[in-house]
């Protein structure tokens, strides 16, 4: 069931902001309801995290952490997939409309992976006696967080607007499709040793499910409500850019 | 109480600092942004 | 003019290039030797610990090397104004991207070869007890970051920054390919088998890029 709901909220937003980035300066106001959704969901996770989930047997409060750790997963590989796709859509249509939601998708997502990155080391630390474990889930995450920041200095490096736009996608096409690769690698590099031992690997207790499962959905919301205002932002920049009205090319 | 409990605060609140900044600067940049439209017009 | 053919006249010519003038090959054997002879001298003296870390440290060396080499990819396209030429291809220019892979998969073989070479002597490295193995992970290898290294290269053409550019954009999208060959590599100098799926990734993975490299060359091309 949490599952179920996790899995609606990221077909909802996505569908939404495939709708919203058709037409932003006219659908932006409808980011507003979105927004309210946010602050309704956080507050209901948050207490969820507090007053609902059991203590861990091991780690105690410190396992606190894991439910702002992994609901960020869902909006990093999301912002990823939906940069993809946008730029696979821009390669075949040359709207920038598309190029605007591939742009917003990756830096969104890059946020929520650096969070990953910060968030993991203050889990890790007390839990495991170091800043970095070499985990599947942590490597994984630093490779595409790589991905992410090679694909935005590539936009900001490449000569011309639309050539950077065209290099762009291409290689976040070819970042998503290494990411299965990548996660294999990985996991093959490492073998059987340094696995901390997760309480996501073995079987999870129902009420941790749950409040995973909210925190998940309360992420995804945020991410529609920051893709969309990234969106407007860059509407914005294109028209501050473009030439007037009835003046020559 | 855990005395490890700051740890778990620490988390919770670089979260809400990064999204709260990120979100921060989208609106300083969007300020900019219309200005430079307005100007434009 | 089929686009076999195309592919074809780009190969050559580059080959062509490459064998002539000795730039790119001549800098990245003399890279490769600098590199392997530095590492030499604080390689572990057990043999055994050498041997552990001898696969890593090879496919670190290629990647490096091979950086070299792919960024010069495009380079005399671009300076004789030539990338026009390409674009007008009248076929589907991912054939002019399996040309230019094909190569840089070339150049790629000579360089491992060489290197295994200077493994041999600066670092008494036997390669006969896997030899299949370690020649299989090489050609998977070289086919590998010929295909990557060419896309990637070809994004970087006219950016500012290039050296920093192509490896920000290639190492985390070659990372598998590292992985995969070293894992080989350390399969058969052990004189042991690698499990099945490692092979099968790694020629999925070459698969995948070379695809994606001909679908996309249109694109690239296009500006």
């Amino acid at each position: 069931m949490v599952a179920t709901a996790v899995m609606v909220s990221v077909l909802a937003v996505l569908a939404w902001l495939l709708w919203l980035s058709r037409d932003v300066p006219a659908r932006a106001p409808s980011s507003r309801s979105v927004g309210a959704a946010a602050l309704v969901l956080v507050p209901l996770w948050l207490a969820l995290v507090v007053f609902y989930a059991p203590l861990e047997v091991t780690q105690g409060v410190l396992q606190k952490i894991f439910y702002v750790h992994i609901p960020a997963i869902i909006p990093t590989y999301f912002g990823f997939t939906l940069s993809a796709l946008g730029g696979a859509m821009f390669l075949r249509t040359r709207d920038d409309r598309w190029d605007h939601l591939a742009l917003a998708g990756a830096e969104v997502g890059v946020v929520f992976c650096s969070l990953m990155l910060l968030v993991g080391p203050i889990w890790a630390k007390p839990a495991w006696g170091h800043w970095w474990v070499w985990d599947l889930r942590l490597t994984t995450t630093l490779m595409l967080w790589f991905i992410y920041v090679a694909y935005l200095f590539l936009r900001s490096f490449a000569f011309g607007s639309d050539t950077a736009k065209t290099f762009a996608a291409v290689y976040g096409i070819a970042g998503l499709a290494a990411i299965p690769f990548v996660y294999f690698a990985v996991d093959l590099a490492q073998g059987s040793t340094m696995h901390p031992s997760d309480p996501s690997r073995e079987g999870l207790p129902a009420e941790m499910g749950r409040t995973v499962g909210a925190g998940m959905v309360a992420f995804v919301w945020i991410f529609g409500w920051l893709v969309a205002k990234r969106l407007e932002l860059a509407f914005l920049q294109a028209r501050a850019l473009a030439p007037r009205a009835g003046e020559g090319v | 109480m855990d005395d490890r409990i700051g740890w778990v605060l620490a988390a919770y609140a670089v979260t809400a600092l990064v999204l709260v900044g990120y979100a921060l600067q989208l609106r300083l940049a969007r300020s900019a942004a219309l200005r430079d439209v307005q100007r434009r017009s | 003019m089929s686009g076999a053919a195309v592919a074809g006249a780009v190969l050559r010519k580059d080959l062509r290039l490459d064998l002539r003038s000795r730039d790119r090959l001549g800098h990245m054997a003399v890279f490769a030797l600098l590199v392997v002879a530095l590492l030499s001298v604080f390689a572990p003296s057990a043999r055994a610990e050498r041997l552990a870390w001898t696969p890593a440290l090879l496919w670190v060396v290629l990647l490096f090397t091979s950086l070299l080499g792919l960024a010069r990819s495009f380079q005399s396209e671009t300076e004789e104004g030539a990338i026009a030429l390409l674009v007008q291809a009248p076929v589907d220019r991912g054939w002019v991207f399996l040309g230019k892979a094909g190569a840089a998969f070339l150049a790629l073989v000579g360089v491992e070869l060489w290197t295994a070479a200077l493994f041999t002597v600066f670092l008494d490295v036997d390669w006969s007890p896997g030899l299949a193995t370690c020649a299989g992970a090489g050609l998977l290898g070289a086919a590998g970051l010929a295909a990557v290294g060419t896309l990637l290269s070809a994004l970087s053409i006219g950016a500012r920054f290039r050296e920093f550019l192509l490896p920000v954009l290639l190492f985390p999208v070659a990372l598998p390919i590292l992985v995969f060959a070293s894992k080989l590599t350390a399969a058969g100098l052990g004189g042991g088998e690698a499990r099945p799926q490692i092979w099968l990734a790694f020629a999925l993975y070459d698969w995948v890029f070379g695809l994606i490299g001909y679908f996309v060359f249109d694109y690239v091309l296009e500006d």
